[in-house]
């Protein structure tokens, strides 16, 4: 894919060097030369001195012709017009904006930007690891208001039917691994001891949860 | 007409003194704290101290009542973005905001929300070449 990245910060750098690792074409912009220092010495794509959502700089880094476009700069505002340059005018199919204020990141979604929030999926990572060690999550989806979690059936519910543990809208068992095979529950199948249980949870479920499989 | 205003710059200032004194309702908001201190108080306008760019400020400071909105601040990002949450209230007030880089223009339209949009550094310009010719 070619991918044109906006903000040459932290997560832009890094950003960059893991698409131009996995063989993308990338090309990075920022306002200011220093920070493509951050970059290192391997990065071989291209890099573009220059305001963000200004059209030529755009052009330059190769948005005509880009799959993806992704602004990480420090400046909410500035993520959220460069995401909509991108998809209402040079129509990139794949546009996302990191904005740090959950408030504002709710109404731009409106504006049908994809955007991420670190700010509220780190604030819901920590808490889960101060409040809930035991669980082992394997995936946070969206800003980690849902979480499919890992956990091994323990004596304590063997033999509860699946759809016994699952509360609409809240919590669902989604797969279960027993002797290395995994499969979808259907209703009325009986959890055993050992059973490796993949369960999709609201993060604030996640009590409710504990308490049912026995934590 | 209730006009709300973005940003109490130059421009953000004199348009709210004179659209209160024309009797309509107006309110400016600015989030600058020390600015808003400073703003002279009048009839028929309400000062809001707080970031434009924040849909909570903008619902508070009246929006879904507002005829027109006037995104004036000096940042074209934040004024295009006040553009962009004024149309998605379900009252669609007008939008009329300032281009800061000429650069920018193109963004000013329609589908960005914008109904007009004047740039003074352009404007400003123009007139000043004018001036250089005549004295030629």
């Amino acid at each position: 894919m070619q991918i044109v990245i906006m903000g040459c910060g932290r997560v832009g750098s890094q950003l960059a060097n893991l698409l131009f690792m996995e063989g993308h074409k990338v090309s990075i912009i920022d306002l200011d030369i220093k920070s493509f220092e951050r970059l290192g010495k391997n990065f071989k794509g291209d890099k573009i001195v220059g305001f963000g959502y200004d059209r030529e700089v755009l052009i330059k880094a190769g948005i005509e012709k880009a799959d993806a476009f992704a602004s990480v700069s420090p400046g909410d505002n500035r993520n959220i017009i460069g995401a909509l340059v991108a998809s209402r005018e040079f129509k990139v199919p794949i546009v996302v904006a990191r904005i740090y204020d959950p408030v504002r990141a709710i109404a731009y979604n409106k504006l049908g930007i994809v955007t991420i929030s670190p700010t509220k999926w780190g604030a819901n990572k920590i808490k889960e690891l101060i409040c809930h060690q035991d669980i082992n999550t394997q995936l946070s989806l969206g800003n980690g208001e849902v979480e499919i979690i890992e956990v091994e059936a323990s004596y304590g519910i063997s033999g509860y039917k699946s759809d016994k543990i699952n509360v609409p809208g809240e919590i669902m068992v989604i797969s279960i691994t027993r002797l290395g095979k995994s499969f979808i529950p259907v209703v009325g199948t009986v959890i055993n001891e050992g059973d490796l249980l993949h369960i999709a949870v609201a993060s604030t479920a996640i009590p409710q949860l504990k308490r049912i499989l026995g934590f | 007409m209730r006009i709300l205003i973005i940003g109490a710059g130059k421009v953000g200032i004199n348009l709210a003194m004179k659209m209160a004194e024309k009797k309509h309702k107006v309110s400016l908001v600015e989030k600058n704290e020390s600015i808003c201190d400073k703003i002279e108080r009048t009839d028929n306008l309400d000062i809001i101290c707080g970031d434009g760019c924040d849909p909570l400020i903008l619902e508070l400071a009246g929006i879904k009542a507002a005829d027109v909105v006037a995104s004036v601040t000096g940042d074209d990002e934040d004024n295009l973005v006040i553009a962009q949450l004024a149309k998605l209230q379900p009252n669609r007030p007008r939008v009329v905001s300032i281009i800061n880089n000429p650069k920018n223009e193109w963004l000013y339209r329609k589908n960005w929300g914008v109904d007009a949009a004047e740039s003074p550094a352009s404007i400003v310009a123009r007139l000043i070449e004018e001036d250089i010719d005549k004295k030629i």
